[in-house]
Formats: structure tokens, sequence, C-alpha cells
């Protein structure tokens, strides 16, 4: 997402107001828009409206435990980073061992510059976490890399140079490694509008072999199946 | 004094130290106001967290 900068939402749920507003004015000094809700029910509230970047929750409210606000979170598919903050070191081992996958956990008393320093962490954590998944948005395939977001095929690292109508063709048999193409299912699959024929297909194939293969004469990769059509290689074949 | 009183004994001596350090060290830090009502804050957390120790006896 090309996130044009926006601040950096953040919920803060504690019960104890005089601690809620002191991590506000840290928070908002390291640029944050904060959010604090003083019990389970204002929490949930907020969560829903303010659709938070970062949670900083305290176990032991009035109405309920900040595990609530994540249990809640979770329910909804959300991955939304949490950092417990609690006054029982008792509880420390179960918030840690928890399947809900809190972030982190700061035990009370504490210094409100070492919250900050932990949110950034997570924060940091969880972006480079997304970075990932993008990067994750290119199929490969041994040597192969169909990169989709950038509209590039590389081999062995390298750009192999593959004009806009042999990227789709061959995104096609990427998506479906092993999996045997006629042409006629191919233009299917294409959704063509019309520039890519049945007979311009094979010259299509052909020029994608002179760039990804080693040797086009007997492909690695896109393998044709006699009398039938083309296949990409199964990705551990 | 049992598991449970133990634990809440930690509960509310350790809110208590929470809100005089993160008050205190807001003023230190330049972020927070040294307003008279927050100095009474502290001092009173101060003391809550003191008598609560005094519990333990």
């Amino acid at each position: 997402m090309a996130a044009i900068t926006r601040l950096k939402r953040i919920l803060i749920v504690d019960d104890e107001p005089k601690i809620g507003e002191a991590l506000r004015a840290y928070l908002q000094r390291e640029g944050f828009e904060v959010t604090v809700a003083g019990t389970l029910e204002r929490a949930l509230e907020e969560y829903k409206r303010v659709d938070p970047d970062i949670m900083l929750l305290d176990i032991t409210l009035t109405d309920g435990s900040g595990l609530d606000v994540l249990r809640a979170a979770r329910s909804q598919g959300r991955r939304t980073p949490a950092i417990m903050l609690t006054a029982r070191a008792d509880e420390v081992d179960r918030i840690v061992g928890l399947e809900l996958g809190a972030d982190d956990y700061v035990t009370k008393p504490f210094s409100p510059r070492e919250v900050v320093a932990r949110v950034r962490a997570v924060m940091r954590r969880s972006e480079n976490a997304e970075d990932i998944a993008r990067t994750g948005n290119t199929i490969a395939i041994g040597d192969l890399e169909v990169d989709i977001d950038a509209h590039e095929v590389r081999i062995a690292g390298r750009d192999a140079g593959v004009t806009a109508k042999e990227f789709r063709v061959l995104r096609i048999f990427a998506e479906h490694p092993g999996q045997t193409f006629t042409r006629a299912a191919l233009l299917d699959a294409l959704h063509d509008d019309g520039t890519i024929f049945e007979r311009t297909l094979d010259r299509h194939i052909n020029n994608l072999r002179k760039k990804i293969e080693i040797d086009p004469q007997t492909p690695h990769y896109l393998q044709t199946v006699l009398g039938v059509g083309y296949k990409m290689r199964p990705r551990d074949g | 004094m049992n598991h449970a009183e133990i634990a809440a004994l930690r509960h509310d001596i350790g809110n208590a130290l929470a809100i005089a350090q993160a008050n205190l060290e807001g003023i230190i830090d330049g972020v927070l106001d040294p307003t008279p009502e927050r100095l009474a804050n502290i001092r009173e957390s101060l003391a809550a967290a003191g008598a609560r120790l005094n519990d333990l006896r």
C-alpha cells in the first residue's frame, strides 16, 4: 500500500486514567494519534471506531480484561499488534504463552520511555512483516521468478526482459505449475481482448523459452505436452 | 497471606507506583506540566503504595 503519511493510531486501554493520560502525552510526542479507553466496553467501541495500528492493553479492567480486546480483534481475523500491561508478574507467563499472540508485555510500574521503546520495536517488526508479504507476491519456480507486482520475470535473479503479452502468458502457467493447458484453455484463462490469438500463442511461448530457458530446444520450465498443449514444470519436479 | 491476596497486593502497589512513575517522569521529560493537581496525585499514589505495603505485616 502506498501509504501517504498518515499518523499511526494507537489505542491505550487502562482503567487508571492517570496512567492512560501520561502514556497519551508520551505517544503524542512520538507522533501517534492516541485514543484512551478506561473500560472494556469503551475499548471495544473504540477499537471498531479507530481501527488502531497498535494497542496497549491493561490486563485487569473493572469490567473485564484487556485480553478480551485482543480476543475480539483476533476473532475478526485482525492481526493488530498488541503490548500487554500488567501489574501482576504471575500473569506474565499466561500472556506470553497465549495463542492470542500478544507481541510484548510490560509490567507495572514501568518507565513510560520504556513503553515508547517497546511500541516502536513492535511497530517496526509488524511493518517488516508486511514487507515480506509484499515480496511474497512473487512466484518462484526453481531459478524462475514471476514478480506479479513489478510485472517482471527474472531468471537466476536477472531480468528476462519479457514483453507485456509474454508476461501475461507466463503468469498463467506460473500460477498453475504442473497443470497442462490446451491452447484454447490458455486463451480462456487469459481473458483475452483479442490481441493474443491461438496462432500467435506458439510464438509467445517460443519467445518466452528463448528468454527463460538455458536450452530452448529442451525446455526445463515451459514444457510441451505432446498432442495437448503446454505446462509449467511442477514446483518440485 | 494466600496467593489471591498477594496477587491483589501486587496489583494495587504496581498500579499506584505506575501512576507516580509515569507522571513524575512525564514532568521530568517535559511532556507533562507540573500542575499542583498532578503533583498531589503523585504524592497520593506513593502514599497508597506505602499503605498497601504495610498490609504485609
